[in-house]
């Protein structure tokens, strides 16, 4: 029973009390430059809940999110410039253009049989993306990008200041985090776990791959749609260079570092992943290259991220100090 | 200018690009065939191969200006050892751990090359001096550029040698039988460490030659890996992931195909050209054009 309690501790409380901790932290820091990288994170760790859906949940390795942030992202930019919708609006309508295209690039992802082709159709769908943003101008503005993208706005009130913003942001942060929580701990959850741990097992006990894989994409898509959303009207502009490759990369090394396949994890990831390239600033000229360096070695050596590691000392101690009751019990 | 000139020369434009695309794509096949990794640093050995034939070709205070055939030796060699060093460092500890652990450790590399190749050589791109002839010439009414006949015949001998390799060599032949079956080779006395590690050193050799060929067309940057690596993808995955001839195939018709939508349609979304194909191939023939090879028993 005590390790149940525990199990759903990390897959579930511990989210809470990370967001928790983050939240009260501004009651002690100030700067905007604070609120600024904490506001990213928390866009990074919806990224991140997303990627780990699919691909630590699921086992569908998807190096396109970046694709699915474009969409969101352009979504909002594309309502809110032209045709004056607000926020409220253009946030469910990016997640849910981000779910088409997931539904899209879901579907004949079914069809390939391995990692490497699913990496490769998922990085094709980026590309894709990518090229219309840039090729497609008077709908996108082409590699200028589209600015001035409207502030969130209730009544008279407009989500202008960083705390504003921080406080939206993970407000959207903490409904996610339960969404998803809720999600993975449900029968769809432990059936994403299953497809990902067998697929022929899985289906010999009633479980359709299709189905759930296309639902982990579109669930995923759609997390992506809403991250992509939130930063089109953070920044106030976009630009096809943002939704590289890279970010890509960065989505997948958040979910690496944080933690396949926990929620937890996925938060951890996306404000380490927004932090430590800041502190690295310290290098210089060599900040990239110590950060990737520090990739490979979290990679090598850190096989089941950040957050489990941390269980794993705690459950150590843990063990240490309980140890003379539990002989006496045995 | 008729228009089936016109087309002629296009081709003839594709296969040249469309060679060297083959050379990447046989080096992203020869990988996954023999040591059923995929690495996705490919990219950035193509870029520093490059970097390394540009400079050793120009010289410096410490060399002197050598002749293109030591700079291409050179920048072979150095492809060659980043990728034995990218295997041995990263791809080999992470294997057993999972594939996604193997993309998450070579992009970390890919990452580390690029940002290194800028701090070396600048973030701006360097202008390959003229090897080949690049003035046009008119053959049969049609205008050939002798560069592109020099990429072309280079790769092609590049691909003969390595076809005289696996077919007529003790070490070639002990390659293909690991690809084969890794425990019967074994039991014959290959030893599977030694023939990884040969795959990879080859591959990553025609993945340097494929980058140093290329430089005199474009410019060499620093991201200039990127693009062809994942074209090679498309182009081995179009002939058969893992299927040898299917690659030099798969990147001949890539090129082509590239360069006549280019240069019949709008060359706006010539770049899309690949990512497209990669994806209707996968959706209506994933094996590809030859059929991708079985996976290895054992």
């Amino acid at each position: 029973m005590k390790s149940r309690n525990l199990n759903r501790f990390i897959t579930e409380y511990l989210s809470y009390l990370l967001l928790a901790v983050i939240m009260v932290l501004p009651l002690a820091i100030h700067s905007p430059y604070y609120f600024h990288i904490m506001i990213l994170s928390g866009i990074y760790s919806i990224l991140a809940i997303g990627l780990n859906i699919i691909t630590g949940y699921c086992g569908q390795i998807n190096l396109g999110m970046a694709g699915f942030y474009a969409v969101g992202a352009y979504t909002s930019a594309i309502l809110a410039t032209r045709l004056g919708l607000s926020f409220w609006l253009t946030l469910p309508a990016s997640a849910l253009t981000a779910a088409i295209a997931g539904f899209v690039i879901g579907v004949p992802a079914l069809k390939v049989k391995g990692g490497v082709y699913l990496v490769l159709v998922t990085v094709s769908f980026a590309g894709i993306v990518r090229v219309i943003l840039n090729q497609w101008v008077s709908l996108t503005k082409g590699p200028m990008g589209i600015v001035g993208i409207p502030a969130p706005q209730v009544g008279k009130f407009t989500f202008f200041e960083r705390v504003h913003w921080f406080y939206l942001v993970y407000a959207v942060v903490l409904l996610v985090t339960f969404l998803a929580s809720r999600l993975v701990n449900s029968r769809i959850g432990r059936s994403f776990v299953a497809l990902r741990e067998s697929e022929v097992s899985a289906q010999s006990i009633g479980i359709n791959p299709a189905f759930y894989k296309v639902l982990a994409f579109v669930y995923s898509a759609a997390l992506a749609g809403v991250a992509g959303s939130l930063y089109a009207h953070y920044m106030t502009t976009v630009s096809p260079d943002v939704f590289d490759f890279n970010l890509s990369v960065l989505a997948l090394m958040m979910i690496v570092v944080g933690g396949i396949g926990s929620i937890p994890g996925s938060i951890l990831g996306g404000v380490a992943l927004a932090i430590v390239p800041e502190w690295l600033r310290a290098f210089g000229s060599f900040q990239t290259i110590v950060y990737a360096l520090g990739v490979i070695l979290a990679v090598i050596f850190l096989p089941t991220g950040l957050l489990t590691l941390g269980v794993n000392a705690t459950q150590f101690l843990a063990s240490r100090l309980s140890r003379p009751r539990a002989e006496g019990r045995a | 200018m008729s228009y089936t000139a016109m087309v002629v020369e296009l081709i003839i434009g594709g296969l040249a690009i469309g060679s060297v695309y083959s050379l990447v794509a046989l080096a992203h096949s020869l990988i996954w065939s023999g040591v059923r990794v995929v690495n996705f640093a490919q990219g950035e050995v193509f870029m520093a191969a490059a970097f390394t034939a540009l400079t050793v070709l120009i010289g410096g205070r410490l060399l002197p200006a050598q002749p293109f055939a030591i700079s291409v030796l050179a920048g072979v060699a150095v492809a060659s050892f980043l990728g034995l060093l990218i295997y041995l460092a990263i791809m080999r500890p992470t294997q057993k751990k999972g594939f996604l652990y193997v993309i998450a450790g070579c992009v970390g590399a890919s990452i580390l090359l690029q940002n290194s190749a800028i701090l070396i050589w600048g973030s701006t791109g360097k202008q390959f001096p003229a090897v080949f002839p690049m003035a046009p010439v008119k053959l049969g009414g049609i205008l050939v550029v002798p560069q592109d006949m020099w990429i072309m015949g280079i790769s092609l001998a590049a691909m003969a040698v390595l076809y005289l390799f696996l077919s007529k060599t003790r070490l070639g032949t002990a390659m293909r039988a690991a690809a084969q079956n890794r425990s019967a080779a074994g039991l014959m006395g290959i030893s599977h460490r030694l023939t990884d590690a040969l795959t990879i050193a080859v591959a990553s050799a025609l993945a340097g030659l494929a980058g140093i060929l290329l430089s005199p067309k474009f410019y060499v940057t620093p991201q200039m890996g990127t693009i062809i690596s994942s074209k090679g993808f498309t182009a081995a995955v179009l002939g058969g992931f893992g299927n040898i001839p299917g690659a030099v195939v798969g990147g001949l018709l890539l090129g082509v195909l590239e360069n006549l939508s280019a240069g019949l349609v709008s060359s706006a979304y010539k770049d899309a050209i690949a990512f497209v194909v990669m994806i209707a191939i996968l959706m209506f023939r994933p094996g590809g054009l030859l059929g991708s090879r079985g996976g290895r028993q054992a």
